[in-house]
């Protein structure tokens, strides 16, 4: 991993299309900004993580399972 | 589709959030919300053809694709109805062409299922009917990649998931909703993180889970 030190106000660009600059620091937390083209998604990394995990348990569902939910829908629990 | 309530996407999961101008997209009149119900030609339930047909001389316009299912079994569909998604599905990075399946006319549940592998295959539904109030408002920017604006119809869907051991506490994935644009055939998922949508929105209520 690249580590780079940089102050309050500095900034980094990463490759032609993306900056990033610290807004501020805090004792234990730095704020960040990031201009970056439209479309290039920007995630927290928990919440990245979050989802991934969510997608693959999502497409993990058995077909058993699958027939359950949708004769439970037909059922009328909703 | 009047009336609705916007909520606007503020910051974050966007570049826009480092201070980028964006513009707010602007679905039909909705005053940049989307969330409509699925347009016609997505909700409309057609059977899916069995591949046992196969041999017969299709009588419709359009090439026919045949697809394995884990649900569905082995399937013929219109290959005019893949839908590309550029960037994949989050955790799934090299599934880059899915269609959208029906699996019987009186359930809500469609099966998103990846054209060139059986793998991987989602359960989605139009939010709308797990969760009619459900809103979103994004930024012109998350679906740039979609097509241009004039040459776009943007459909919501959400994920489904189902617990093997317990059915009853499926849950529905609100936080990263699948953006489609019908009119190009694209598709991505988007991250609405600073919304306060839940990842596991349980559709059948909170104590069936």
């Amino acid at each position: 991993m690249l580590v780079l030190t940089r102050k309050s106000g500095e900034r980094i660009r990463v490759g032609d299309h993306v900056k990033i600059t610290v807004v501020e620091i805090r004792e234990n937390q730095v704020k960040i900004g990031i201009e970056a083209p439209p479309g290039l998604a920007i995630h927290r990394d928990e919440i990245y993580m979050r989802i991934q995990e969510e997608n693959r348990m999502a497409a993990g569902a058995d077909r058993g399972a699958f027939r359950k939910a949708a004769d439970m829908w037909k059922g009328g629990k909703k | 589709m009047e009336g609705r309530e916007k909520i606007t996407v503020e910051a974050g999961w966007l570049a826009g959030a480092g201070g980028i101008e964006m513009e707010v997209i602007k679905v039909r009149k909705d005053n940049g919300t989307i969330g409509q119900p699925a347009v016609p030609e997505m909700s409309r339930c057609e059977v899916n053809i069995p591949s046992t047909t196969a041999n017969q001389p299709s009588t419709t316009a359009g090439r026919v694709i045949r697809l394995s299912s884990r649900y569905l079994g082995e399937i013929e569909a219109a290959e005019s109805k893949v839908i590309a998604f550029p960037s994949g599905v989050l955790g799934f990075p090299d599934a880059g062409r899915f269609i959208v399946l029906d699996y019987e006319c009186d359930v809500p549940f469609k099966v998103l299922q990846s054209v060139d592998a059986p793998e991987p295959v989602f359960t989605i539904v139009d939010p709308l009917v797990v969760k009619p109030d459900y809103r979103i408002s994004i930024k012109e920017g998350a679906v740039s990649d979609l097509g241009p604006p004039q040459e776009r119809n943007l459909i919501v869907l959400v994920i489904l998931t189902i617990p093997d051991d317990n059915p009853a506490g499926i849950t529905a994935n609100l936080m990263a909703p699948l953006i489609i644009n019908t009119v190009a055939m694209k598709g991505r998922q988007i991250i609405l993180q600073d919304d306060g949508l839940p990842v596991r929105y349980p559709i059948f209520g909170p104590s069936a889970g």
